[in-house]
């Protein structure tokens, strides 16, 4: 008995641990987007407020005699801020070390401006003032510097008043939700024309590659002729090939078809798909043969035998290759930002209108943040839809 | 004999097929003839140039071959003669489609359709919509009550969106375009060659030139593939012999290319190796026209090209560490998630986010924590060392306060650190499958021989991991190689764009960006290009070739 | 089902289609043919100019005026406001000029990669026929054949004030002539506006230090490298997360250390790099002592969010930052002129010009909309921006009312800092992209100390001197 209930808690201790670890990996792959997505509903201020915090808030304002005045947490009060003013470092020319400070208005030079009084110590010479500290005069100090500091009042009575550092006086602020961020960014960057031209682009070159690949994919499986399967050997060669080597090339090309600056450039060039008519060949291989025999012999063409028994077999396949195409259209960057970065803003897909707003908004961290969550908002929409597919995909690829 | 029909409708056939037979043989004459008319063109124009001339010859030559192969074919009613015609209809045929869409302005009016096709949107939702409900509403195969009217809401959903989108008047302009001698002529010609491919394909045909069932196999399957083949000649094949003819010139995109013979790689390549004498300085041991690239002791190392050879070093260094990073990790994650817990495709989703949401994103994502002034990972270390420092008993730290994008010495390893959180959780999923695919009954037999975790994990997990293991390090090293959007992004204001403090982060890429458009050197560019794609293939071919050896061994 | 695909394919077809039929609809295609035929005047050939032209036309201005030449021009926009004042500019001179209709479009980027992207625009043959491009790229450009030479076209035209009727500094290098190396003779555009550099200071964060005033300092003739450090030690000393001072990292922050030290990027006559003189090193050395004393934000950590945050005493940077500037609420700012160094304090005349593509079809038109973008009204127009100071020097009210737009309440510090100045490159001997890619890492080494100054001084000029002819 006790080495089943030593078992069971090794078990359960097990599952913990796992829960743990998978748990910390978790965290660490979330906290960047948990940053972005609640930055993304910050003020530029609180964005860029040191140190930073997670969720966005605001300063609480209070009213006070009709005024509007910002709310702070001085030594455990919450206390609102009246006015700044300017603070005098003083010190009896005796020791200078016992530094006291005052505001400067209730500082007077000794002997006005005309014939100010002055005593020198350690060979340099200061003024002398008469310093009001607390209620009492305090005569004969000497001027060591200046700083500058609020004066802080209790909202309920502005007689009761503090004075301490606003920089670092701690705020009272509430929770508050900038949603117009996002209506922002979209007009700044015209994130709205970006969002249907990627669109636009992601569905050609899915439904275009998807077409292609049927067909290939079809031919190279089942369709017995000369130079096939030399044709399919460069097919799987091409896939090894970077794509940085197309880039000189294919803009060349892209500026004899006037293609320039225009979406053309980004669904033409991308919709005959060496890797996707790899993968449906791979599928296709795989359906068996007398499935279609019996379509044979009912004189059936290949068009009717492909579109009416492999299509609908191959559907997983289809769907793995479709997510893989959307990815890969949706975050494809070097291409547009070489083909399509230039000035015609009207025609940008969604990455490049991010990486130009990392330029442009650079003073604006939160409106980056709101235009990196519209950029990955459908993305992250379709995969969690269609996750089977998402993993599926990356397993095929790894397994063939 | 299974052939391809065009469903619902019927061309007339017009003649029959002994008279078809001389027709398209004469045809072939007159084809060859606007071929070879099309080819002189191409060479004595002297607007024709770049690309457009290359694809001109190459097209037209290769009609020209095919109208004299199919006319010799045809005379002497060869099955070959009706092969080399049908191709040079069809490629006629497309030629004419694809000039028609061009001459009319198809591809580039795509642009003002990414203005309108937003109005679209809602329509196509609705229509994808009624079809996923249609499709679960299907039960054991058979329609419900629901799926037929669900269908209809799905297609009129459709119509809708693309009058949404500007169909009507698309198709107007469409029109009114094509009543121009141009379009007409190309629309001419692609139903004229349409019509003599589709004739020519029919079935009396191939019986009046007796066709053996292999040439029709070989037409079927030619035509299944020729929309991707010609695809992929045209922006692929085609571009990569281009690119290489233009790696052997000098060429500013503006002007005409000069050719230099492999002047570029020599550039690009060269190194100088020298001993420095006491006192002498670096420079001047290196013969005119080399650059300092580094030194170890009294040794430097000099290069024509100093930042083709800093991008080097730096992307190995990154793959160096980018590699196990991305790698090792996963393939822990990997045994963890290879568990039946509940939950476990929760996290297995939350892995894979960072690999949906695309370089640009990720990488301005990491912007804002990197930031030294205000970023969050400064902050978290910064309250780390206050932690740490309240310990007893240790020894105190300082705050290190990384400037994480600004230090030549740290931004490349914040790259390492950036490209790792985005392919972990893929490459976990990778090692995932593999794990999943491995033989459980090995398990248990190591088991029973008494093997510990460690070594079964050692002598079963991994060999079984092994193709597995080379698709992740082969594909993520290719990944690491053409390392470029996330130095964009990072480095958007160093000179070069993408380069880093001190060119600390400058990629092989960032380099051939740099000099094919911003300095307008294709050639040198292209040729940058293939010395990097020599170096892709080479770590490819390694690592397959040690997958090979340990599956052997 | 086998119908239905076919209506799939049909419907990509036809979605396809949809896309030509909008082009001449609502809006704009985006390639100004270069096979464009000669306008015409005859009206029967509209209809057929309507489908062959290209260049974007909408319909309304079609239907205004059929024969009018279309010009697409465009600036760097530094921020939204600047787009839409350039917009109705735009629209203004649209609106008075009947000879052509005009199309404004913002360029995409600020960064430099504007003129980067540019450049591949013409290459592709999409650029517009007039565009603005920074000083430095005038001579890559013209040097490449991008740009047009105005010069005969310039004589042409009534409407031209003149070469001196804008800042010398700029004119001198937009007139150069690469082929007689002679200033005065080309004319390759025109300057859009100038500006300058100047320190914005955080009022409240220099009163809290205890520090003097700069502006006071700079009027008492006590603005100089001593006193500016000492500012910025004050500051930078309030606590961990305070910078005295603030720049960032591209080539006109070094530049104004070397320059007010004495030094230059290049000799006189801008045909060898200077950075191996003495006053060169000098003044690198006074910046890096600035970062490895660290009262300054970070070499290359974007020193903007940090200063708008309240984070930094003094905040280098140029007139185009103030638009930004004025949204901020959480402390005084103004502005000072740059501290005098062992030289003086010698800023830059920063500048760029509109120039007209090689390849428009309408010269004549072209460099009459340029002259009408550089003229007394539309610069008062953008100058109110606050972004922006009048590139033109022969109307004194120009100057006035960029004064008066306020904040920042010390505008006089801009035209003091203009008047001692260096207009910024390009080199017409040699090439600019090609220095600026070998000087910036090599003085970021030094900043950061991975590169001894004597080192800097021995073998910069080695690497810098092939990037001329």
């Amino acid at each position: 008995m006790p080495a089943v209930t030593g078992s069971k808690r090794r078990a359960v201790l097990n599952r913990a641990g796992l829960y743990l670890g998978l748990s910390a990996f978790g965290l660490l792959m979330l906290f960047p987007f948990a940053v972005v997505a609640f930055g993304s509903l910050k003020t530029v201020s609180d964005v860029n407020r040191y140190p930073p915090r997670l969720l966005p808030a605001t300063q609480d304002v209070v009213e006070v005699d009709g005024e509007e005045l910002e709310l702070y947490r001085i030594e455990g009060q919450e206390r609102v801020l009246v006015e700044r003013v300017d603070i005098g470092i003083f010190a009896p020319p005796d020791d200078l070390e016992a530094t006291v400070q005052a505001p400067t208005r209730d500082a007077e030079r000794r002997g006005g401006f005309l014939d100010t009084e002055t005593v020198e110590v350690d060979g340099e010479e200061y003024e002398l003032y008469d310093v009001t500290i607390g209620g009492e005069l305090v005569e004969g100090l000497v001027q060591l510097g200046s700083t500058t500091a609020g004066i802080f009042a209790l909202p309920e009575d502005r007689d009761d008043t503090v004075t301490a550092n606003v920089r670092t006086a701690q705020t009272v602020d509430s929770l508050s939700f900038q949603t117009s961020n996002f209506r922002e960014v979209t007009d700044l960057q015209g994130l709205d024309r970006s969002l249907t031209n990627t669109l636009l682009v992601t569905i050609l070159v899915v439904g275009g590659t998807v077409l292609t690949s049927i067909l290939g994919g079809y031919a190279f499986a089942r369709i017995q002729f000369p130079g096939r399967d030399a044709i399919f050997l460069v097919y799987i060669g091409s896939i090894m090939v970077p794509f940085v080597i197309l880039i000189i090339p294919l803009y060349q090309l892209m500026v004899a078809l006037g293609w320039i600056n225009s979406l053309a450039a980004l669904v033409f060039p991308f919709i005959f798909n060496a890797y996707g008519t790899f993968l449906m060949r791979q599928f296709f291989v795989s359906i068996p043969k007398d499935l279609e025999e019996a379509a044979v012999i009912d004189g059936a063409s290949r068009w009717t035998i492909l579109w009416r028994i492999f299509v609908p077999l191959s559907m997983p396949a289809i769907a793995t290759l479709a997510t893989f195409m959307f990815l890969y259209a949706w975050n494809s960057f070097i291409w547009p930002f070489i083909v399509i970065g230039g000035g015609n803003l009207d025609n940008h897909v969604l990455t490049v209108s991010l990486q130009q707003l990392g330029g442009r908004a650079a003073n604006f961290p939160h409106l980056i943040m709101a235009g990196v969550m519209i950029a990955i908002a459908v993305p992250v929409t379709v995969f969690v839809l269609a996750q089977r597919y998402f993993v599926e995909n990356v397993a095929t690829s790894g397994i063939k | 004999m299974a052939s391809i029909r065009l469903p619902s409708f019927k061309l007339p056939r017009l003649l029959d097929a002994p008279r078809w037979l001389t027709l398209l043989t004469v045809w072939r004459l007159v084809h060859a003839l606007a071929a070879a008319a099309a080819l002189v063109l191409v060479l004595t124009s002297e607007t024709i140039a770049g690309p457009a001339r290359i694809a001109g010859l190459s097209a037209s030559i290769l009609l020209l071959l095919l109208d004299l192969g199919g006319f010799l074919g045809l005379l002497r009613r060869r099955s070959l003669g009706r092969s080399l015609s049908l191709a040079a209809d069809y490629l006629t045929f497309m030629g004419a489609v694809i000039a028609l869409l061009q001459a009319n302005g198809v591809f580039v009016g795509m642009d003002a359709l990414g203005a309108t096709f937003g109005r679209g949107v809602p329509y196509f939702a609705v229509a994808l919509l009624a079809w996923l409900l249609g499709g679960a509403v299907v039960k054991e195969g058979r329609d419900s009550p629901l799926t037929r009217p669900l269908r209809i809401i799905g297609w009129l959903a459709i119509g809708a969106g693309l009058l949404a989108v500007g169909l009507l008047p698309g198709l107007a302009t469409f029109l009114a375009r094509t009543a121009r001698p141009l379009p007409l002529g190309l629309l001419a010609v692609a139903l004229l060659s349409a019509y003599l491919a589709w004739r020519t394909f029919q079935g009396d045909m191939a019986l009046e030139l007796r066709i053996s069932a292999t040439s029709q196999r070989t037409m079927d399957g030619l035509l299944f593939v020729s929309p991707n083949l010609l695809g992929f000649i045209a922006f692929f094949a085609g571009p990569l012999l281009f690119s290489l003819v233009v790696s052997l010139t000098e060429w500013d995109a503006f002007g005409a290319p000069t050719f230099v013979g492999l002047g570029n790689y020599a550039n690009i390549l060269s190194l100088n190796v020298q001993f420095l004498d006491a006192g002498q300085s670096a420079s001047a041991a290196l013969p005119a026209g080399y650059f300092t690239w580094f030194t170890v002791g009294s040794m430097v190392v000099g290069a024509r090209d100093v930042m083709f050879w800093t991008s080097i070093r730096n992307i190995f260094v990154f793959t160096l560490f980018a590699l196990p990073l991305s790698t090792i990790p996963a393939l822990l994650l990997a045994t963890l998630l290879n568990s039946k817990a509940p939950g476990i495709k929760v996290f297995r989703a939350i892995y894979f986010i960072p690999s949906i949401a695309g370089v640009v994103a990720v990488a301005l994502i990491w912007r804002q924590l990197f930031s030294a002034t205000s970023g969050w990972l400064n902050y978290l270390i910064s309250r780390f060392v206050v932690f740490w420092n309240g310990l007893p008993l240790v020894p105190q730290m300082t705050d290190p306060r990384l400037q994480w994008l600004s230090d030549a010495d740290i931004a490349l390893f914040s790259l390492v650190i950036v490209f790792s959180w985005m392919f972990i959780g893929y490459n976990a999923v990778l090692f995932l499958a593999g794990l999943q695919g491995i033989d459980q009954t090995l398990h248990e037999a190591a088991m029973l021989d008494g093997a510990n975790r460690w070594q079964r994990f050692r002598n079963v997990t991994l060999p079984g991991l092994r193709p597995t293991t080379f698709f992740v390090i082969a594909s993520t090293g290719i990944l690491t190689l053409q390392l470029f959007g996330e130095n964009v992004v990072l480095f958007p204001t160093t000179t070069p764009i993408g380069a880093g403090p001190e060119n600390s982060t400058l990629t092989p890429v960032v380099y051939l960006y740099d000099q094919g458009f911003r300095r307008f050197s294709f050639g040198y560019a292209s040729a940058v290009a293939w010395v990097l794609f020599i170096l892709i293939f080479a770590f490819t071919l390694v690592q397959f070739r040690r997958q090979r050896e340990r599956v052997e061994g | 089902m086998r119908h239905a695909r076919w209506i799939a394919v049909l419907a990509a077809l036809a979605v396809v289609t949809a896309a030509c039929g909008n082009t001449t609809n609502e809006e704009t295609t985006d390639a100004p043919d270069a096979t464009t035929t000669e306008e015409t005047d005859d009206t029967e050939e509209t209809d057929d100019t309507e489908e062959t032209d290209d260049t974007e036309v909408t319909e309304e201005t079609e239907a205004a005026d059929g024969d009018a030449v279309n010009l697409r021009w465009r600036t760097r926009p530094d921020n939204q406001a600047e787009i839409d004042v350039y917009q109705s500019v735009s629209d203004s001179i649209d609106e008075a000029w009947a000879e052509a209709t005009l199309e404004y479009e913002p360029g995409g980027t600020e960064t430099a990669a504007y003129q980067d992207a540019l450049r591949t625009e013409i290459a592709g043959g999409t650029a517009p026929d007039v565009f603005w491009i920074p000083g430095t790229d005038i001579a890559d450009f013209a040097n490449r054949g991008l740009i047009l030479d105005l010069r005969e076209v310039a004589d042409g035209n009534d409407s031209y004030a003149g070469d001196d009727a804008y800042y010398e500094g700029p004119m001198e290098l937009l007139t150069y002539d690469p082929e007689s190396q002679a200033s005065g003779e080309s004319l390759w555009g025109l300057p859009r506006d100038v500006s300058t550099f100047a320190l914005y200071l955080n009022l409240d964060l220099i009163a809290e230090a205890g520090a003097p005033d700069p502006r006071e300092l700079a009027d008492n003739g006590e603005w100089n490298w001593d006193t500016f450090r000492e500012v910025g030690q004050a500051v930078s000393e309030l606590g961990d997360e305070i910078y005295g001072f603030g720049m960032n990292n591209w080539w006109a922050n070094p530049g104004i250390w070397i320059n007010s030290a004495g030094g230059s990027f290049f000799n006189e006559d801008r045909t060898a790099c200077a950075l191996d003189s003495d006053e060169a090193v000098l003044g690198l050395e006074y910046m890096t002592g600035l970062y490895q004393d660290q009262l300054a934000v970070p070499y290359g950590e974007d020193s903007q969010p940090p200063y708008e945050a309240g984070q930094v005493g003094m905040q280098l940077t140029g007139r185009w930052s103030t638009p930004a500037y004025r949204a901020i609420e959480d402390f005084e700012w103004d502005v000072v002129n740059i501290p005098e160094g062992p030289a003086g304090a010698v800023n830059w005349t920063f500048w760029g010009a509109y120039v007209v593509n090689a390849n428009t079809e309408h010269p004549e038109q072209a460099f009459d909309l340029i002259t009408r973008l550089t003229d007394g009204e539309t610069q008062g127009q953008i100058a109110e921006l606050g972004a922006n100071i009048p590139s033109r020097t022969d109307d004194p009210d120009t100057i006035d009312t960029f004064l008066t737009f306020t904040p920042p309440e010390n505008n006089q510090a801009f035209i003091d800092g203009l008047n001692s100045s260096v207009p910024e490159g390009p080199l017409w001997e040699g090439d600019w992209p090609g220095f600026d890619t070998i000087m910036a890492p090599a003085i970021e080494g030094v900043v950061a100390g991975s590169q001894s100054l004597d080192d800097f001084q021995a073998t910069i000029c080695e690497q810098l001197d092939p990037t001329f002819d």
